[in-house]
């Protein structure tokens, strides 16, 4: 198993820690929850990055907070490695820039997963707050998922994400319409 | 001690950046709107903005790109399926089609040439094999199958430098001397099946039908699927009235390729010979809609053409000879002397 540190990692793929964290920050907004701290990127620190927010008073307001990096990070991601992949991939014929937008887009795809910190949170909330019964029974199996997720990059789940999606969708439209 | 407690609520009730009372209500953290607001909303500092600003840019430029990158997947995909299907000269358009794009794909190159070498255009797949030797080929199975073909080609389709300079040197010459020429360079040189093939052409257009069809065999026996070797078996069986041999040779090379287009003429010309006029038009048409510039497959439908009565078609092809649309001096004669009467191709 080839084992690199996740401080370097995250400085090799910053560009998804910012996009993680600016995700985090866009749905306090969204939610209304105030914003006390960002650090979008801290070389060699761990965390990478952080927002700290006040604790929502709705559990959906925790989930939407705690997962929005996965729909964020992943849309950004394959938005940008789309075009490139399929040069670089399917005809082995990629430029520069699609090398680059390779890299960009997989490292913004590859921190789709939230953290352990945001399950800890949604984990939390669903202890003390109400809420409605499939709320929670959606949110339990999302919870073990985001736990998978995170240890999972040890064995690069996180690469073979961030990879797989941005090869995944461009490939499955052109099989669709071909 | 009231005026503490009186203190102490409106603390608690009171926003806990400025101090305000009108407190905005369903949130853990008490806050007035206007605080809320800020808190909430946080600007992003420069950096993020100019980082964000560059995302965007690159986003943009990725959704400019990806309606092209996005054809020529599609139609590079199509080529795929073709190819499973059998249907090279379609593959060969789609893939032609992606290297316009991407001129310098091994995969797409190296599928073109595949489909060259199936639909029999050695021409084109040498100049394809030209631009892609030399390049890295990730893909071993497309590299496995690339160099298969290149040792096909070269077996059955390239002559060897001495046996090029001999039909350089025979070029004008008769067909019984050319035949002797090659037979007394077979007892000393290297006989590939090209020089075989060659050697069998002759005799199939002297009418040594019997000769012809005995090198060809021996072809056959070595490579059962060359469509050269089966289609001129096909054309000996033809003129010596084995019509069902002739389709089934024709068959076989149709069913590794079911757009070969001279496999589909041939069967016209078999047609035509056992005068089914009507189904000789049909497989003519199907082969020139296949590959209109193609001389052989003209010609046929020009013969189908006449023999149905359909004289005005027939003429209109005859003028693209003329005029240079089409290449085939031999055809184009053939053709005016079979229209003219001069030479009877079939007995009616």
């Amino acid at each position: 198993m080839f084992f690199i540190p996740g401080n370097i990692i995250s400085f090799l793929t910053f560009p998804g820690v910012i996009v993680h964290e600016i995700a985090h920050q866009l749905f306090c907004r969204i939610c209304r929850v105030a914003v006390l701290d960002v650090k979008y990127f801290a070389p060699g620190k761990n965390p990478a990055g952080y927002v700290v927010h006040e604790i929502p008073n709705k559990l959906s307001h925790q989930a939407l907070i705690a997962v929005g990096p996965f729909f964020v990070n992943s849309i950004i991601g394959v938005l940008i490695a789309m075009s490139a992949i399929v040069p670089v991939f399917n005809f082995d014929s990629g430029t520069l820039l699609d090398y680059f937008m390779i890299w960009l887009g997989v490292s913004i795809a590859m921190h789709s997963f939230p953290s352990t910190g945001d399950a800890k949170s949604i984990l939390e909330a669903l202890k003390t707050m109400d809420s409605p019964f499939a709320l929670k029974l959606l949110l339990y199996p999302i919870i073990g998922l985001i736990y998978i997720g995170s240890y999972g990059s040890i064995v690069w789940l996180d690469l073979l994400y961030g990879v797989g999606i941005s090869l995944l969708i461009p490939n499955l439209i052109i099989s669709f319409m071909a | 001690m009231e005026e503490n407690l009186k203190q102490e609520l409106e603390h608690e009730d009171s926003c806990k950046n400025c101090g305000s009372n009108y407190i905005e209500q369903g949130h853990s953290l008490p806050l007035c709107e206007e605080c809320r607001d800020i808190l909430s909303k946080r600007q992003f500092p420069i950096s993020i903005r100019i980082f964000l600003i560059g995302l965007l840019a690159i986003i943009i430029i990725s959704l400019l790109n990806f309606p092209k990158v996005l054809n020529t997947g599609i139609t590079y995909e199509r080529g795929i399926r073709f190819e499973q299907q059998h249907k090279y000269v379609s593959a060969a358009k789609e893939f032609e089609k992606t290297i316009e794009v991407y001129p310098d794909s091994a995969y797409a190159l190296c599928k073109l040439y595949i489909a060259y070498y199936h639909n029999d255009e050695i021409y084109q797949a040498m100049s394809v094999f030209n631009k892609v030797v030399g390049m890295e080929i990730g893909n071993e199975e497309l590299l496995n199958e690339a160099n298969a073909v290149t040792a096909r080609i070269d077996e059955l389709y390239l002559p060897t430098e001495e046996f090029a300079k001999l039909q350089e040197g025979a070029a004008n010459d008769d067909l019984d001397v050319y035949i002797n020429k090659i037979l007394e360079y077979s007892k000393d040189n290297a006989f590939n099946n090209y020089a075989k093939y060659a050697l069998a052409n002759a005799y199939y257009d002297i009418g040594n039908y019997e000769e012809c069809r005995k090198i060809t065999e021996e072809i056959i026996k070595e490579f059962p699927d060359s469509s050269m070797g089966n289609l001129l078996l096909a054309a000996v069986d033809r003129e010596t009235g084995d019509f069902e041999s002739a389709i089934e040779y024709c068959n076989k090379v149709l069913e590794h390729n079911t757009e070969h287009y001279s496999a589909i003429a041939a069967k016209a010309r078999i047609e035509l010979k056992r005068y089914n006029d009507e189904a000789a038009l049909k497989f003519a048409q199907e082969a020139y809609n296949l590959k209109p510039s193609d001389a052989y497959t003209a010609s046929t439908l020009a013969l189908a053409y006449h023999y149905n009565n359909k004289l005005e078609d027939r003429d209109k092809l005859v003028e693209q000879f003329e005029n240079g649309n089409l290449q085939g001096d031999y055809y184009y004669n053939m053709l005016k002397s079979v229209f003219s009467g001069a030479e009877k191709w079939r007995e009616q």
